[in-house]
């Protein structure tokens, strides 16, 4: 099972949809509120290099790291195998 | 076997929703083509407080998810992807999304506008790292820090009045001399003491490579360039139709959909309602007008036509 964290803001609705689309589909996911965690945001920041939510990092079985900026429904997919 | 549908409506804001609404309460039995931007702009827009039935004000995504049950209480039949091409010339038409096609009889396009960028190559290759169209959802990495919101329009003073609650300062870049927003957003952001204004300028290039660091500012009457540093810069410049699916089958007037008699476009059994042909009211309770209107107008034509 890939390991996926959405890292999002309270008030961002981009963030609302992805995890409405996530939850939809059954998929399980580590959801970090990064506007009530400091530490969280910061490494958020380190990591991505960027400064947008909402940001998901996908990391598969074989170890390799997916990063996607904003809800892109089409690269969630084509990183989980979803089918529509 | 294919099946016929009376009406496929492509779009969901409150024009797409509620041309459903009343389509579905007609017995037309419509399918909404919901798109990727499903529920539209507002799902963007935080606080609501000129829908009319709501005194208290309600949210952007509240209102759509409203009107979106509202639909599918009298039974709209919803596909949740993007419409990828439409043939008009046929009938019925013919509408293909990402993975259905559907044939109809008549259509009401309710695609609503998008938000539009600057345009710069140095704007687009700092998206994420400073650079933002989503103060709602980017602003807290901007706490404490000196950002510009870009634009003159409802949502430039809905962007300046967010940020103003969380960053040191914010200060409002517009092209002109006046602003276009509603007179009760200006007040508010004017009374913000953080909250200040550059006129007649434009942001014509952004500065840094990790990371945002300046912007170079061109005052449009005296020509004059001057560099200023910024943490931020959140884009709320307007909005473009979304009409790249038709591929020229409607005639368009400045980039919207032409209508005449209200809903009308210029193909016979195509209808048209919300900011997609609206470059002037733009409100959340002029495109549900529209929307209405365009399915009262598809009823007309059904019963005169098949």
């Amino acid at each position: 099972m890939a390991k996926i964290t959405l890292y999002k803001t309270t008030t961002c609705p981009f963030c609302k949809m992805e995890s409405e689309y996530l939850d939809s589909k059954g998929i399980k996911y580590d959801a970090i509120l990064v506007d009530q965690d400091e530490v969280a945001a910061k490494k958020m920041v380190e990591e991505s290099g960027q400064m947008g939510v909402p940001f998901t990092e996908i990391t598969k079985d074989d170890g390799t790291m997916v990063k996607i900026l904003g809800f892109d429904r089409a690269k969630i997919n084509e990183a989980l195998g979803i089918q529509e | 076997m294919e099946i016929q549908e009376k009406l496929v409506i492509i779009g969901s804001g409150p024009a797409g929703l509620t041309a459903a609404i009343y389509a579905a309460r007609g017995s037309l039995n419509p399918v909404v083509i919901s798109g990727r931007e499903a529920g539209g702009q507002l799902m963007l827009t935080t606080d609501v407080d000129d829908f009319p039935g709501f005194p208290e004000g309600i949210q952007g995504p509240d209102l759509m998810a409203r009107m979106k049950k509202q639909a599918e209480r009298f039974s709209t039949k919803f596909i949740d992807e993007d419409v990828i091409s439409v043939d008009l010339k046929r009938r019925p038409f013919e509408i293909k999304s990402e993975t259905c096609n559907l044939l109809t009889e008549t259509l009401i396009i309710a695609t609503g506008a998008s938000a539009m960028w600057l345009g710069l190559p140095s704007e687009q290759k700092l998206i994420g790292k400073g650079v933002s169209s989503c103060a709602v959802c980017d602003g807290y990495f901007f706490k404490d820090k000196d950002v510009i919101v870009v634009g003159g329009g409802d949502t430039a003073m809905r962007e300046a009045q967010h940020l103003s609650k969380l960053c040191k300062s914010v200060t409002i870049v517009h092209r002109r001399d006046s602003l276009r927003a509603q007179s009760a957003l200006q007040n508010l952001v004017k009374s913000k003491p953080n909250i200040k204004f550059i006129w007649n300028t434009e942001v014509i290039e952004c500065l840094g490579d990790e990371k945002i660091k300046a912007v170079k500012l061109k005052d449009v009457k005296s020509g004059k360039i001057k560099e200023m540093p910024i943490d931020g810069l959140f884009v709320a410049i307007g909005h473009k139709p979304n009409v790249e699916f038709l591929k020229g089958q409607l005639e368009l007037d400045k980039g919207y959909i032409k209508v005449k008699n209200e809903t009308h476009a210029s193909v016979d059994g195509v209808f048209v309602a919300g900011d997609v042909s609206d470059y002037h009211f733009r409100q959340a309770v002029t495109a549900a007008g529209a929307g209405c209107k365009a399915t009262m107008d598809v009823e007309e034509y059904l019963e005169a036509n098949v």
